[in-house]
């Protein structure tokens, strides 16, 4: 008598779960019915995919103090909408000057429909790293002065490099610990953070300054669990200056996906081996924001430029890709994007644009 | 208790009223500051006040059912027929969910494209209203309504007089926070778990439209309102 009632509940689950799942619902994928769920199988509208064939996910960097009236132009290189990346540091003014020269941007590139992104460094550049609170403040001052029209923060560049004198990122974990006390402190779901990209490449001399080895800080990182939960974008870069140089290569052997090719890690392919890397360790999957693409200005260079911009707009991964440089900064002169002169694009941009966004 | 002290007492007690009366009136100036408007004057023009707050509800919910219908008001990745466009929320293993401050900045941006097209015609207040079409709009959900202010200069001119106007401010009444989190909450499981399409503890009626073998567009029906988004899985 006993069995006979269990089998009847079984049966009775067995319809129940069966009148509320179906398998293969959508290839390979299960649906769990609601309680208030209706399908409707294939309609009569006929339905296609938009994808533009814009760069809406391209923009350029902004250098601080030479003024934003170039901004503008980006949606002549877009085509439609687009990303402008501002750099605020402090002047031993605690981000005062920041404070304005940011706020412009930011009103600048709303007015234009552009998504700003704000990259904080430190004291005079990257010579001092400043407190977690003085840093927690200038964002929450420029969220107010902006009736919170700032979303992406990144916090630092490039913390593999030593600056100078200041070693205050030499260990992963100091530059890790920096972003947790930063987010934890903002406590601002509304602000999304972007990991400062790494200088790609081998341990040796960046102009000036020490670069410790990519592979060895990455990996650095990914030992400490809360920095992955902190971000949420992870900041690289697609930039060389030696486009087909090799003497900076690492290979990425310890990746399967990558195990044959040699890549090199600062080619066209370096973030996505960083991508690869960080799925490995955390299993989860970052989208990434390229806060400085590019490659010298020159003819020679434009076949190269054009197949990496394509890239960019076309990878998933990829949410945004920040051309570097737009307004001239005196030593970047001969890299901006924009004619001083006559305040528009430059003709070679103009180039870039007809043949990748249009 | 001696003569001497309770004198002191009365001292006191006036101090503290004749502080309070001090800080009641600040407040109550400091509000009618905000307002920008004597109570006379705001009467005098008060068709026109209440002619632009319809105006605002109105291209509001003109701006939330466009939201409704197509996920966000300005999609860029999208699934199209003829006459509809519905954004992709994610599309094979890739999240395009829309943050909540983008939603903000899309409503502002449709209030102030499309305000003039409601207050194009003062004439039906009966007075005579000059506008400047230099308008901006900020808006903000929180809990069951969206706030919109709009920055929109006006001069009425009324019995020999000019009266500028510049700032409303409206709430209109709409779910759609609690809407916004179950849609996330969908989106985020999808790419949790794109095998899997669980809806067991939704209590929204969900309609599911089958558009071919990897793509679904989801409805969340709350009464009259609708949310939609498309889905495109990795097949």
């Amino acid at each position: 008598m006993k069995y006979k009632y269990i089998i009847l509940m079984l049966l009775v689950l067995t319809i129940v779960y069966a009148e509320t799942t179906v398998e293969n619902f959508l290839p390979g994928i299960t649906l769990k019915y609601g309680n208030k769920t209706t399908v409707i199988d294939e309609p009569d509208i006929i339905y296609v995919d938009v994808f533009p064939e814009n760069c809406s996910k391209l923009g350029f960097v902004y250098m601080p103090g030479y003024g934003y009236d170039f901004l503008k132009e980006t949606i002549q290189f877009t085509d439609y909408e687009g990303w402008a990346l501002g750099i605020a540091y402090s002047r031993n003014d605690n981000f005062e000057f920041a404070l304005q020269d940011m706020t412009i941007f930011i009103e600048e590139a709303s007015k234009q429909k552009l998504t700003p992104i704000i990259r904080i460094l430190g004291n005079n550049w990257q010579q001092e790293v400043m407190p977690v609170d003085t840093v927690v403040n200038f964002i929450n001052n420029l969220s107010k002065a902006t009736n919170n029209h700032i979303t992406y923060i990144q916090i630092w560049d490039k913390p593999n490099i030593i600056f100078g004198d200041n070693k205050a990122f030499e260990n992963p974990k100091d530059y890790a610990d920096y972003i947790v006390n930063i987010k934890n402190k903002l406590n601002n779901s509304d602000i999304k953070i972007i990991s400062g990209s790494l200088s790609l490449g081998k341990a040796g001399k960046v102009g000036e300054n020490d670069r410790i080895d990519a592979n060895s800080y990455l990996s650095g990182l990914l030992n400490i669990n809360e920095f992955w939960q902190s971000i949420n974008y992870w900041g690289s870069s697609v930039y060389n200056a030696k486009v087909n140089g090799k003497e900076n290569c690492i290979t990425s052997e310890n990746i399967e996906f990558y195990k044959d090719q040699q890549l090199c890690m600062d080619n066209i392919y370096g973030y996505r081996w960083e991508l690869e890397k960080i799925k490995q360790s955390t299993n989860k999957t970052f989208e990434v924001i390229l806060t400085e693409i590019g490659y010298p200005i020159s003819l020679e260079n434009m076949g190269k430029t054009k197949e990496l911009l394509y890239l960019v707009k076309s990878d998933p991964y990829v949410k945004s890709g920040l051309i570097f440089i737009a307004n001239g900064w005196d030593v970047w002169q001969n890299s901006a994007w924009f004619d001083k002169e006559n305040r528009s694009l430059s003709g070679y941009a103009y180039q870039i644009s007809d043949a990748v966004c249009s | 208790m001696r003569k001497s002290q309770i004198s002191i007492f009365v001292i006191i007690g006036i101090i503290v009223i004749i502080i309070t009366g001090f800080v009641v009136y600040k407040i109550n100036q400091n509000r009618l500051k905000q307002l920008k408007l004597s109570m006379p004057e705001r009467d005098k023009i008060k068709p026109v006040l209440e002619y632009v707050d319809t105006c605002i509800k109105e291209t509001t919910n003109n701006a939330l059912t466009k939201l409704g219908d197509q996920g966000v008001i300005y999609p860029n990745v999208y699934l199209a027929s003829k006459n509809t466009k519905i954004a992709y929320f994610y599309l094979q293993g890739k999240n395009y969910f829309p943050e909540m401050n983008e939603i903000n900045k899309q409503i502002s941006q449709y209030v102030k494209e499309n305000i003039m097209q409601c207050t194009g015609d003062f004439s039906a207040t009966k007075f005579a209203v000059e506008d400047n079409p230099k308008i901006s709009a900020e808006s903000f959900f929180k809990d069951d309504y969206i706030n919109v202010t709009l920055n929109y200069p006006l001069t009425i001119f009324t019995e020999g007089k000019e009266i500028s106007v510049k700032e409303f401010s409206v709430n209109v009444k709409t779910n759609f926070c609690d809407i916004y989190r179950t849609a996330r909450n969908i989106v985020l499981e999808t790419k949790r778990n794109p095998t899997e399409i669980n809806l067991e503890n939704i209590d929204y009626e969900i309609k599911l439209t089958k558009i071919d073998k990897s793509t679904l567009v989801y409805e969340l029906i709350d009464n009259n309102y609708r949310y939609r988004f498309a889905v495109k899985y990795e097949i």
